[in-house]
């Protein structure tokens, strides 16, 4: 069966989402055309928008399939969520921009969280709530623990919503769309906190095996305990570490790519320190155990494993190829790997990639140093792979990096629908 | 524009328009209000105000003409719509939930007194 395009899902959640706005703004006497009626249809679209978005944060594996990437399901959570806000604050200004042009005491009322309207206090609660987290994990970087924890707090804002909904319940069909949309949010992020988040969820794992793969880099291999994980080569996994004797875990699931075969019972993972709980597993000991959630993961599509390609990979972005790599037939497609790194001392993969290219004719392994040739630029990777026409090309690496060639590719000429990239999967 | 940017700029947006709006609403405020020059009305003049375009309140023996204010009242404009040219004194006490009217609603309300019902 032909795929559908890949914004297809992205089309199906948004128009979910503003289902209760725009069932408002179709019932008897509404009138989107005024302050009021505007105001009311952005406040339905902000909640619906909302509550999708909360939605758009499980890991479900059907979630995965059908957004083609966890990452691009992140990806479609975030702009939902940011439209949301933007429709949120229009929300109060049509308001009360439409009580002042009639009565301006009446905006007065509403342009404060005045606690004696709980319609009033509430919307601005949630408001001001949003508001502050938002500026605070959207609109700031910081270490990834410490935007985690601020994130889930909007939790907080969001429960405000759900209160101003129920507050402002009029039975009609659109809010009751609203508010069951919500309800499945606040069921959603209920789910993603008891049951995803706690590093104790997921396939019992055990590691075998630590071995030191540079000075911030190290490889892990465990072995399963009960069920053994079914995956397809590049995908990944969220695994948290859990205490053992020797080893205290930081108690959060972070992605890591499968390295290894699928036939292989055990699973293969590299873990880079990028920050806080990856330096902590640095230290992880043989024998500690850990949870595995997955796989997820949509890098290599089954319609171009028959393709000429050409996977670009930067620093430890290029695992997913370890494990593709490792499946590929000796009379399988045209294949050229452009690894990008600092310099030499820096691919700490690359002699694992030569070694699969030996059995393959028709595989090669081709090296950017940013220190000699500088990033890795579309004529730099065509000068060693030859033209792209009619390739499929992956790449996987830092976000700027992949953002980066992506629209210099598009730029190129090169059709999106051939360019494979694995976004998101930090968070 | 990455949404980093697009957030920041709406929250800077948001703020300045709330400032603005806030301090004109201040500013032409109209309280505390003068009553405009009371009138008597029967209570069958007054439900011939009885549509949405046309609306008036009897609330403790007064008059009040909402018409232009029902766009601009929090709740859905049928709350109201559905008391024009009755008696409301119950349904604006209670909000019909059983919760009062704020003590700036019930000033508010004042500025839109046209008289007091004779019968």
């Amino acid at each position: 069966m032909q795929k559908l395009p890949s914004w297809t899902p992205v089309l199906v959640a948004a128009a979910l989402a503003v289902a209760p706005a725009f069932t408002w703004a179709c019932s008897a006497g509404a009138d989107v055309l005024t302050w009021y009626g505007f105001a009311r249809f952005a406040g339905f679209a902000a909640a619906g928008l909302f509550a999708v978005s909360m939605l758009l944060m499980l890991r479900l594996s059907w979630l995965d399939r059908a957004f083609r990437g966890l990452g691009h399901v992140y990806q479609a959570h975030h702009a939902l969520g940011v439209a949301a806000l933007l429709l949120l604050l229009v929300h109060p200004l049509a308001l009360a921009l439409g009580a002042f042009l009639v009565e301006p005491a009446a905006a007065l009322h509403l342009l404060w969280p005045n606690p004696s309207s709980k319609v009033v206090f509430s919307g601005w609660l949630s408001l001001l709530l949003f508001l502050i987290f938002f500026v605070v994990t959207v609109a700031q970087h910081m270490p990834f623990h410490r935007w985690r924890r601020l994130h889930r707090a909007l939790g907080l804002a969001y429960a405000a919503m759900v209160w101003h909904l129920v507050t402002t319940f009029s039975g009609s069909v659109a809010a009751g769309l609203a508010l069951g949309l919500v309800a499945a949010g606040v069921l959603g992020f209920a789910h993603r906190l008891l049951a995803e988040d706690p590093p104790r969820r997921g396939l019992r794992y055990r590691i075998t095996d630590v071995r030191r793969r540079g000075p911030k880099v190290v490889d892990l291999v465990l072995e399963p305990l009960d069920k053994k994980l079914r995956f397809e080569a590049g995908q990944f996994v969220y695994l948290a570490m859990r205490d053992s004797p020797d080893y205290e875990a930081c108690g959060e699931s972070h992605p890591y790519t499968l390295t290894g075969h699928p036939d292989d019972p055990r699973i293969q993972v590299s873990v880079k320190a990028l920050g806080f709980c990856t330096r902590h597993i640095q230290e992880v000991t043989v024998g500690t155990e850990a949870a595995v959630q997955g796989p997820f993961g949509g890098l290599f599509p089954a319609k171009t494993h028959d393709r000429p390609q050409v996977w670009i990979g930067g620093g430890i972005g290029v695992t997913p190829f370890l494990g593709r790599a490792s499946v590929i037939a000796a009379d399988g497609p045209s294949l050229d790997i452009v690894y990008c790194a600092g310099n030499e001392g820096a691919a700490l993969y690359l002699e694992d990639l030569r070694a699969f290219t030996r059995a393959r004719p028709d595989m090669r392994v081709h090296t950017i140093y940013e220190d000699t040739d500088g990033l890795p630029t579309v004529p730099a990777i065509e000068s060693r792979v030859g033209s792209l026409e009619g390739k499929e090309i992956m790449i996987a690496g830092p976000p700027a990096m992949v953002e980066a060639l992506r629209r210099a590719l598009r730029a190129r000429g090169v059709p999106a629908s051939r360019i494979h990239t694995e976004e998101g999967m930090a968070r | 524009m990455n949404s980093r940017r697009v957030v920041l700029a709406a929250v800077l947006a948001f703020v300045l328009a709330w400032g603005t709006l806030l301090s004109l609403a201040v500013e032409r405020s109209r309280h505390p209000v003068a009553p405009r020059e009371a009138r008597r009305w029967s209570r069958a003049e007054v439900a011939r105000h009885d549509r949405p375009e046309d609306c008036w309140l009897v609330i403790h023996g007064k008059v009040y003409d909402v018409t232009h204010y029902i766009s601009a009242h929090p709740a859905p404009p049928k709350t109201i719509a559905d008391h024009c040219g009755k008696e409301s004194t119950s349904a604006f006490e209670t909000k019909e939930t059983g919760r009062a009217h704020s003590p700036q609603a019930w000033q508010l309300l004042e500025t839109y007194l046209v008289g007091e019902v004779s019968d």
